[in-house]
């Protein structure tokens, strides 16, 4: 090798080494800094060292000059890349301490979702099995099997959203007004005894407000065999009552009128509303013997069969839980509002 | 619905409470709402006993020692001449809000003697006229009982949930029937329907009939099968008799005059919707029912202008439409206190097409609520002889004739009720004779079927 192309390499790899050194960022630690530069020098220098015998031997003294300098060189640039890097910590790390972490977010079960949840795990216990019906359905699912007549004040609870035919039609298309088409499906298709539970979201022609929604969940319940009473729909819908608010809370049943039962009834279950108020009556579900048009308009024998059914309204069941004041809140999808329930 | 615990009690006779009577009907016939009562203003108010008694020199005034119950006596200076030792007197506390709101009672000097409170009279408590004196309490009850409680003044009104299926709990008899059964105190009349007028026959016809000049016509026997009408003559409009006014504000309704107000009880009490048009302004003297032509324009008692169309069910004069049949009238015919013929209208029209009206005129009313979910369809002519009682009573005159047109629709068809049955959907027996206890006591007559093994219900 030639003398000049032997200085001309140690004083190209030392000016690399320098430029490598001058380029880090002074927070790169001391370890990460020798290990980069030994990557680059490490090969050209036992190079060097090796080509020393292939120079003249007039030469070797220069060349060995040359290559303690190139040595010295190398450990003068990484003491000043270390004197560079103790004045930047001195200075302080170059990272805002102050700024917020960014959240991890998690996720939870809508409250809605738990309270259906909860009543499925509880009737799943006592024998019922899950079934789902259309949220697109026939009027006479809707309203015609059920026992409503036609152009009767019991529709006005029920204005719903018609998607095809005209209001009323029996053949018209609907967003359903309630889960109880289900009750009518399943009869459809499976013999008694049908012990069924049919959760969904039931639509309505209401305004938004504090206390409707034009779309929200319902729990239905159905129970048809022979020899069924209205002794066995108190019976379960009280078990069902106890589980879910606590063993020794009080029920009562009370009158009303659904078109598709006889005799209805209303149950309120006692329950305190931590408003101070103590507890109260609060009614959470509606229910009744089911009306033999309804069994007969699903072809069954109302003669030999009996059933009961019930219907409740999961969000109630929800805010009077957590304490919410606008069913509103459990639909906006605020995460602000939701995260709570993640906690 | 809308009920009035004194109403109720004018039916029935029942010595419960507001709220024993509140949890009877919720528990066995529909949901109570909300309760109120309507002299809440009185709540403060206690019994106060005067302990001593002395006149103020030169004055009409007494200084006074009241018992109020607070184990302190207080002293009171009052201006009536009947203050008597012993003796117990509605009581008003220092921070008192007087009735009317006007007034809050504070502590103060009155001629050198202190007052901390207030012995009240008649008048100062919104009870009556009478402010000669304080009114006096004869009752044992200790001091500072609250005074609703030994002297109950104000209706308590409550509202239930009547849902559709229960058309007959929508008045105050329909409701005191169910009541009469849970107390078990029997129904009675009212004073104010015990009164009957001299009523003249009245003349039927199948489609059309007619007294003097005045005449009734049916071209819509689908909509309304039966149209009964009274001319009461010589009426003096004006407020309402004390009676009357009060049983309105007992169910919330607004008094108008005493011809509308009696209209207004027979809508509340007995759960017949009738109107009462100005005979002066019906044109022709004449009633005709039929259907609205295309376009037809009214405008309703509530001031709007509506313009209607062929399903809608209307009461015309000779001319023009007076009133959407079953929803409501119209102001060109409204009884005013320039009137002093009335037309009264009692009608059964098809529940069907009352709510076709009331949709397509975008309004319902009191009215319109009860014929959709039916009226007692066998009753129209007895009730226009209550309704001419309800008028005259209130406002005078006497009644000219009566038309009765149509006929009263097919009764209601039998309910079988199949006491096995009933066994077997309640899952617990109830005895043959409850059943018939609980049925006949609101009204169904029952008759057993020809196998024996059933018994069969019919409606009244």
């Amino acid at each position: 090798m030639l003398l000049s192309d032997y200085l001309a390499t140690s004083e190209r790899v030392l000016a690399d080494a320098r430029a490598l050194l001058d380029a880090l960022d002074p927070a790169t630690r001391l370890d990460d800094a020798k290990g980069r530069l030994n990557a680059l020098k490490d090969a050209p220098l036992a190079e060097l060292q090796g080509a020393m015998r292939a120079i003249a031997p007039e030469d070797r003294r220069a060349a060995g000059q040359a290559f303690n300098a190139l040595k010295t060189g190398l450990t003068d640039a990484l003491a000043a890349f270390e004197a560079r890097q103790q004045a930047a910590a001195a200075r302080g790390p170059a990272l805002d301490l102050t700024m917020p972490a960014r959240e991890r977010w998690r996720g939870a079960v809508h409250p809605v979702t738990a309270v259906i949840e909860e009543i499925c795990a509880i009737f799943r216990e006592l024998g019922f099995t899950v079934a789902a019906g259309p949220e697109a359905e026939h009027a006479w699912y809707n309203f015609g099997a059920l026992n409503f007549p036609e152009n009767h004040p019991a529709m006005d609870m029920h204005d719903t959203l018609y998607l095809a035919g005209a209001d009323g039609a029996s053949d018209a298309a609907l967003l359903r007004t309630h889960t109880s088409p289900v009750q009518v499906r399943t009869l459809q298709t499976h013999r008694p005894p049908v012990r069924v539970l049919a959760p969904g979201n039931v639509y309505r022609r209401d305004f938004f407000d504090a206390t409707h929604a034009p779309a929200f969940a319902q729990v239905e319940g159905l129970a048809v065999d022979e020899g069924v009473s209205f002794v066995d729909l108190k019976a379960t819908l009280a078990t069902f009552a106890r589980r879910f608010y606590g063993g020794s809370r009080r029920v009562r049943f009370g009158p009303s009128y659904f078109p598709f039962t006889e005799p209805s009834a209303q149950m309120d279950v006692e329950v305190d509303l931590r408003d101070g108020r103590g507890l109260r009556w609060v009614e959470i579900l509606g229910c009744g013997m089911v009306h033999p048009r309804v069994l007969e308009a699903a072809g069954v024998d109302s003669e030999r069969y009996t059933g009961w059914a019930f219907g409740m309204g999961p969000a109630r069941i929800a805010m009077s839980r957590h304490d919410i004041p606008d069913i509103r809140a459990l639909y906006d999808s605020d995460v602000r509002f939701l995260d709570q329930f993640a906690r | 619905m809308l009920a009035s615990h004194e109403w109720l009690k004018a039916f029935v006779p029942h010595a419960l409470g507001p709220t024993e009577v509140g949890r009877l009907v919720s528990a066995h016939v529909a949901t109570l709402d909300s309760q109120e009562a309507l002299r809440a203003d009185l709540a403060p108010f206690v019994v106060g006993r005067v302990v001593e008694s002395q006149k103020i020199p030169d004055t009409k005034l007494s200084a006074n020692k009241v018992d109020d119950g607070s184990g302190e006596l207080l002293d009171v200076v009052c201006g009536a001449p009947n203050v008597t030792v012993g003796a117990r007197y509605p009581f008003a506390r220092t921070g008192t809000t007087m009735p009317g709101g006007q007034l809050t009672i504070e502590r103060r000097k009155i001629r050198g003697f202190t007052s901390d409170g207030m012995l009240c009279s008649s008048r100062e408590l919104g009870l009556g006229a009478e402010h000669d004196g304080i009114l006096e309490l004869y009752t044992d009850a200790a001091p500072g009982t609250p005074l609703l409680d030994v002297l109950p003044a104000g209706d308590v009104r409550f509202e239930f949930d009547v849902l559709a299926n229960r058309p007959d709990l929508l008045s105050q008899r329909g409701l005191a029937r169910e009541l009469a059964l849970l107390t078990g105190v029997p129904m009675q009349t009212p004073p104010e329907l015990q009164r009957v007028p001299t009523m003249p026959p009245a003349v039927h016809g199948a489609r059309q009939a007619g007294a003097g000049d005045v005449s009734v016509r049916i071209e819509d026997p689908d909509g309304c099968p039966r149209y009964c009408a009274a001319v009461i003559r010589g009426v003096r409009v004006g407020p309402s008799p004390a009676w009357l006014a009060d049983r309105l504000a007992g169910v919330g309704a607004r008094s108008i005059n005493n011809v509308v107000d009696a209209t207004n009880y027979a809508l509340h009490g007995l759960g017949q919707p009738m109107h009462a048009f100005d005979l002066a302004a019906l044109a022709g003297a004449t009633i005709v029912v039929r259907r609205a032509k295309p376009g037809e324009p009214i405008t309703t008692l509530d001031g709007h202008a509506r313009t209607l169309d062929h399903d809608t069910l209307v009461i015309a004069d000779g001319e023009r439409p007076q009133a959407i049949a079953g929803v409501m009238g119209g102001r060109d015919s409204e009884v005013t206190e320039a009137t002093t013929d009335v037309l009264l209208e009692v009608a059964y029209f098809d529940p069907r097409r009352v709510r076709a009206g009331r949709k397509r005129a975008g309004v319902s009313s009191d009215a319109s609520y009860r014929f959709e979910r039916g009226v007692d369809r066998a009753a129209t002519l007895d009730l226009l002889a209550l309704g001419c009682g309800l008028v005259t009573a209130a406002a005078g005159g006497t009644v000219e004739s009566v038309l009765d047109v149509g006929s009263a629709p097919g009764a209601l068809p039998p309910v079988r009720l199949r006491t096995a049955r009933l066994e077997r959907v309640l899952g617990a027996r109830v005895p043959d004779a409850e059943v018939e206890r609980l049925l006949s006591a609101v009204g169904f007559t029952l008759a057993p079927e020809p196998n024996g093994d059933a018994g069969e219900g019919r409606v009244r």
